[in-house]
């Protein structure tokens, strides 16, 4: 049989449901994940970047702000999710500047959510939105493929998130202190990497809390132990 | 674009010569709103090349309003008169809810009795009241309804009381802007109680850790009971107690009376009295007429009407008339023997 | 043509807040003919006078039925009275379509009251002259409700419109507290005796010049649920027996007789 490099798992082998994606798309074959604790929530993400078996970039941002404490885990097209949060970003700071105050996590779920069924056949894009405001404190929302809506506790997403449900049913604890979920999001990417093929790279991540947005970078070179400047 | 004949004074009713032209069907697309007044103020905020080949093809005398050299728009002026004839409405915002009521003036005994209501529910917990041109409080009311229903479309939340009076002191504001439209004879009272809880996302399904979000701004409150009175012009302010109408002046001095900011201030219920009281003071002075007293309230989601705008309960209504009529014959007599001033119940 | 500068068009207040063209607009309502609505527990009736224009043409119909359970009366511009009669029987079809079921009486009402009100508040339009009696049942029962050119509409008891409706309307304010109770025979016949008050002089109810309306609802005797007596306009022989028992002799009559069971009066 020949590889292709359309990215589908009936041709190379190696991805996971990519059908959705056109003949040398970008693909985010990922591994995203973001968790509530005591102060806020935390966004984390590999940073591989395929395109079909070829790893078109090694150090990705999947980590994109929608608003100042709201941000959003992108898994799927990189096209498609840039786009979409190009969107909500949009409407979130029209929001902002007419009705002078933040917008809630609530309302930028609402509109990736609205977006993201209305255009649910032309779309490939799953998405974890997760964010700080002072009325609701930190919360997490997934938006998975077919543009549905849920809030959790924590969510994972992409490709890489198959291999670590069992670690984080297994680890994952309400209402943890910072330092506690940054290892947590870090040990769980870790393994995700570490077993799904199209997931690599760094680790970055967002504490979204009070204080606002904290960036931390991990890098493979000493097994993710140490935090670099984002 | 064609000027259809106006009404004239009855002697010349029905107009004897054909006088209704369309325009030419190629001027008009379908959908063709020639009312959408959306659109005009998009077209005129987004560019600024509305004057010609856009209104012709919109079939619209759409020549802006000039103002006079003084600075007045005697359009506006005069729609206020308009609201100034009509049944005195107030809005009475208290610390835990808020009160509309208007004096229903009955116009004709045929009329069915409290068949034909004046405060309308805008969204679930929002409700209007209005003086003035009756019809134009209606089509207040169901832009008003419009507005609500968009903003839960976008952001699947309810709209909060201040970002509806925003949107509608907007919408009365650009009626004023053409000489195309006239203002609203209205002045509507926006009373709203913006939940204090935390909202879910519409339709959302799932929930969070059962131990709560984590990182809330602590000792902060969110929510509560908001009044706005918007006038013709589409000005707006934010009230503790609103009232316009016929009537305005003796119910101002009455809600200038009543602690609403401060840490004594009126329950719902003692409100829901007041208001009464106030229609039936602000009445008095137009006593040969009959009228009608109608009441809303909204309390919080742990008070009586959970969160809703709800008509008052009439067991409730009709005590607070009983006391508002024993507090008018009081004043009567207050006005003989001038020793005793008790106004409560 | 005018009477000063502020009655050219429906844009225009005056300064008393006045809108001219919608007060002329009322005036167009009482050049009509007067027609006359009642409603009770169980039926709404519209009765009404026709005219014709000379004597050998036809009368002008005053009474259309609007959907099965709705009909309307009409003092004022025919014309304009079919565009809000077809706009009516639209809403109540596309409803029909959506819901399987009858529109309530109100919301339709305010449909046609919102329309009006677009056409006092923008340029190059005027309002309509014309207004109407709507009566009908829906599933809270009779309904009796008058449209103004305005866009004001306001449920009633009973009421009248149209040239001289003044005196049928002082009838009716005679007779308010009766009406609730009464029966579909009586009630057509207030009706008809509300609208003698307006004729003019020398004017007699014909079978030629009158029209009757009626929509009811009543309890089946079987299983209790509700039987809706459709909206039918009678005309010329069906009214013979009505416009008879109000005649001049016979008043008075018709109060004594009580609740009219009659309830197959009309062939």
């Amino acid at each position: 049989m020949e590889f292709g490099n359309s990215g589908s798992l009936s041709e190379d082998g190696i991805h996971v449901d990519m059908d959705r994606l056109k003949k040398g798309e970008v693909n985010l074959g990922t591994s995203i994940m973001a968790v509530t604790f005591k102060d806020g929530v935390i966004l984390g993400a590999d940073s591989r970047t395929t395109t079909g078996a070829y790893i078109a970039n090694r150090v990705t941002d999947k980590l994109t702000p929608v608003h100042d404490t709201i941000w959003c885990c992108r898994s799927g097209s990189a096209a498609d999710t840039q786009a979409v949060a190009d969107i909500v970003q949009y409407q979130l700071s029209l929001f902002a500047m007419t009705s002078g105050k933040p917008p809630t996590t609530q309302t930028a779920a609402a509109i990736f959510q609205e977006i993201c069924y209305a255009n649910k056949d032309r779309l490939s894009a799953g998405l974890i939105i997760a964010g700080w405001d002072e009325r609701h404190g930190g919360q997490v929302y997934s938006i998975p493929l077919g543009g549905s809506l849920h809030k959790q506790s924590y969510a994972i997403g992409g490709s890489g998130s198959t291999y670590i449900y069992g670690f984080c049913d297994a680890n994952w604890k309400e209402g943890m202190e910072e330092q506690d979920a940054v290892n947590f999001v870090k040990e769980a990417l870790k393994e995700a990497i570490k077993w799904d093929g199209s997931s690599g790279g760094v680790i970055r991540m967002v504490v979204l809390t009070a204080k606002g947005a904290d960036r931390h970078l991990y890098l493979p070179d000493t097994d993710y132990s140490v935090r670099h400047d984002a | 674009m064609v000027r259809r004949r106006p009404l004239t004074p009855s002697s010349s009713f029905p107009p004897k010569a054909p006088c209704f032209h369309n325009p030419p069907s190629a001027f008009r697309t379908p959908n063709e709103s020639p009312h959408n007044l959306g659109y005009m103020m998009q077209r005129v905020t987004n560019h600024h090349t509305h004057k010609t080949t856009d209104v012709h093809r919109h079939g619209l005398r759409s020549r802006q309003l000039h103002l006079l050299p003084d600075g007045r728009n005697f359009q506006v002026e005069y729609a206020v008169k308009a609201v100034e004839n009509g049944g005195t409405s107030i809005g009475i915002r208290c610390k835990d809810g808020v009160v509309l009521a208007v004096e229903k003036v009955v116009g004709s005994k045929l009329l069915k009795h409290s068949a034909n209501k004046r405060i309308a529910t805008v969204d679930r917990h929002l409700g209007v009241v209005y003086s003035g041109m009756v019809p134009d409080g209606r089509h207040f009311v169901d832009r008003a309804r419009d507005e609500a229903r968009a903003w839960r479309d976008t952001n699947k939340t309810p709209i909060p009381t201040a970002d509806l009076a925003s949107r509608m002191g907007g919408y009365m504001q650009a009626y004023t802007l053409y000489q195309s439209v006239r203002p609203f004879g209205i002045t509507a009272i926006v009373g709203g109680f913006d939940s204090e809880l935390e909202l879910p996302v519409d339709g959302e399904v799932g929930y969070g850790p059962s131990v709560g979000a984590g990182g809330k701004a602590p000792d902060k409150k969110h929510g509560g009971p908001f009044l706005y009175m918007i006038e013709p012009s589409g000005l707006y302010w934010g009230y503790y107690g609103a009232a316009t109408g016929k009537g305005r002046q003796a119910a101002k001095a009455e809600l200038e009376k009543l602690d609403l900011g401060g840490a004594g201030a009126l329950t719902l219920e003692q409100a829901v009295k007041e208001a009464a009281r106030i229609i039936y003071l602000a009445h008095d002075d137009n006593k040969d007429k009959e009228f009608e007293l109608e009441m809303s309230w909204i309390s919080a989601s742990d008070g009586p009407t959970k969160g809703k705008h709800q008509e008052v309960p009439k067991a409730l209504r009709e005590e607070a008339e009983r006391l508002a009529k024993k507090s008018m014959e009081s004043d009567d007599e207050d006005d003989d023997k001038k020793d005793d001033d008790k106004m409560e119940e | 043509m005018f009477r000063n500068n502020y009655d050219n068009d429906s844009v225009t207040f005056s300064p008393q807040g006045r809108i001219f063209q919608v007060e002329y607009a009322a005036e167009a309502v009482k050049q009509g003919s007067v027609v006359v609505g009642i409603a009770s527990k169980t039926h709404a009736v519209l009765v009404a006078f026709k005219r014709n224009a000379e004597e050998l043409s036809s009368y002008q119909k005053k009474l259309f039925a609007i959907d099965e359970h709705v009909g309307i009366a009409i003092a004022g511009l025919t014309s304009d009275a079919r565009v809000l009669s077809n706009f009516m029987k639209q809403q109540c079809l596309g409803h029909r379509l959506t819901y399987g079921r009858n529109m309530p009486v109100r919301g339709l009402v305010d449909m046609i009251g919102s329309k009006a009100q677009i056409n006092t508040q923008h340029y190059g339009k005027r309002p309509y002259g014309v207004g109407l009696l709507v009566a009908g049942v829906d599933e809270q029962g009779p309904h009796l409700f008058e449209f103004q050119p305005s866009g004001m509409t306001e449920e009633m008891v009973a009421f009248a419109i149209g040239a001289r409706s003044q005196m049928a309307r002082t009838y009716l304010e005679k007779n308010l507290d009766a009406f609730a109770d009464c029966g579909r025979e009586e009630l057509v016949r207030h009706g008809l005796k509300a609208l003698k008050e307006s004729l003019v002089q020398d004017r007699e109810l014909t079978i030629e010049n009158t029209s009757v309306g009626i929509a009811g609802v009543s309890k089946s005797k079987e299983d209790g649920s509700s039987v809706v007596e459709p909206f039918k306009v009678f005309d010329g022989q069906e009214v013979n027996a009505w416009i008879e028992s109000v005649a001049d002799d016979k008043e008075g009559g018709g109060d004594a007789a009580g609740e009219g069971e009659g309830m197959d009066v009309d062939a």
